[in-house]
């Protein structure tokens, strides 16, 4: 089990391309569905740990390896899942440094470059979709581009201070 | 060249306090490796962004590995990737070892929510100050452009597009004289 286990997360970490999140969905297949080596709740509250948690949200691989095998499936499973996207980086970052003189690789990297400027721009709305639901937030959200902005805070101290305020809301105004 | 102890504390830091999801991550690692220490060009840090979406898994951890291979060679990356993930490895491991109930109390929802809306503040200003480095004249003002529109109105694949936009570069967006070259 412990094997099998390790060889999924390689195979999650593989082939799952469009980020972290595109990783769940194969990982409840196998774990939930397939092999029912977890329970709904138990995936679920791994989610749940990954997003709550500093880091990759993907380190819940780690909280799903420890409830299927304990120490050494927590281990293996961690390894399994970023092990993969590490070498593939390593093999693309090594054939650039050879290839980066070529007017084409310059190209391409510049191209690449003004996709991702785009693709950043892009993730701003999807953010502010998801999680500006009223008034209060847009005011946050801009008081918090200021900070960063303008102010050049510390991103550290502005999340935990976003927490903070987000703690708040809930206990003293309710909103 | 960087020094790896250093390295390797910076990125435990990220790894430590990078609360809020990847592009919270992001936008900690661009103030960090661009803006204070001035380890990385602001394009370095959007190509290292390209690569994570190129490559499978976490977007974040990929740029990290780029980023550590770009600084330090293969010690580098592996510095960089473990000192990331061992904060949080062993937070979880202990949470599940101690079997402490996380479940999604409405406390709990309310500081994901607070630090959701932070981070989009946090993030524009990421993307103001890549938008800055990378838009140099018209053409790459309209790549931009079109990029955006495409993704955000259209939910084209991002894969897709990278991919799209490094054949279209290879071809049309050359360096044209060797004083350009020079400049990289």
């Amino acid at each position: 089990m412990l094997w099998d286990f390790f060889l999924i997360t390689l195979k999650v970490g593989t082939f799952a391309f469009g980020g972290g999140y595109a990783m769940i969905t194969p990982l409840h297949y196998e774990l939930v569905t397939h092999f029912g080596w977890l329970t709904e709740a138990e995936f679920s509250s791994a989610v749940a740990i990954g997003q709550i948690t500093p880091g990759p949200v993907m380190i819940m691989v780690t909280f799903m390896g420890y409830k299927i095998a304990g120490f050494t499936g927590a281990i293996l499973g961690t390894i399994g899942l970023f092990l993969p996207s590490a070498l593939i980086v390593l093999a693309i970052a090594s054939s650039y440094l050879r290839f980066k003189d070529l007017p084409f690789v310059q190209g391409m990297m510049r191209g690449v470059t003004l996709a991702v400027t785009g693709l950043l721009a892009a993730v701003v709305i999807d953010l502010a979709r998801g999680s500006i639901l009223g008034p209060i937030d847009a005011v946050i959200g801009v008081a918090a581009y200021l900070a960063a902005g303008p102010l050049k805070c510390d991103p550290i101290a502005m999340i935990i201070g976003a927490g903070a305020i987000g703690a708040m809301r809930h206990l003293v105004i309710g909103i | 060249m960087v020094p790896l102890m250093q390295l390797a504390l910076t990125f435990l830091k990220i790894g430590t306090f990078g609360f809020g999801g990847p592009f919270s991550l992001l936008a900690i690692m661009e103030k960090e490796m661009v803006e204070r220490r001035k380890w990385l060009s602001a394009e370095d840090f959007t190509q290292s962004v390209g690569i994570g979406t190129l490559t499978p898994g976490p977007i974040f951890f990929a740029a990290t590995i780029y980023i550590g291979h770009r600084l330090r060679g293969i010690p580098g990356a592996l510095v960089c990737g473990v000192c990331t993930l061992l904060p949080s490895f062993i937070l979880v491991l202990a949470i599940a070892a101690l079997y402490v109930e996380l479940q999604s109390s409405p406390l709990v929802m309310a500081i994901v929510h607070g630090i959701s809306v932070g981070v989009i503040g946090l993030f524009v200003s990421v993307v103001i100050k890549t938008g800055r480095s990378t838009m140099k004249d018209l053409w790459s003002i309209a790549m931009v452009t079109v990029t955006f529109i495409l993704l955000a109105f259209f939910k084209v694949d991002p894969l897709v597009l990278i991919v799209s936009a490094a054949v279209f570069g290879g071809l049309l967006l050359q360096p044209k004289t060797k004083v350009q070259e020079s400049e990289k």
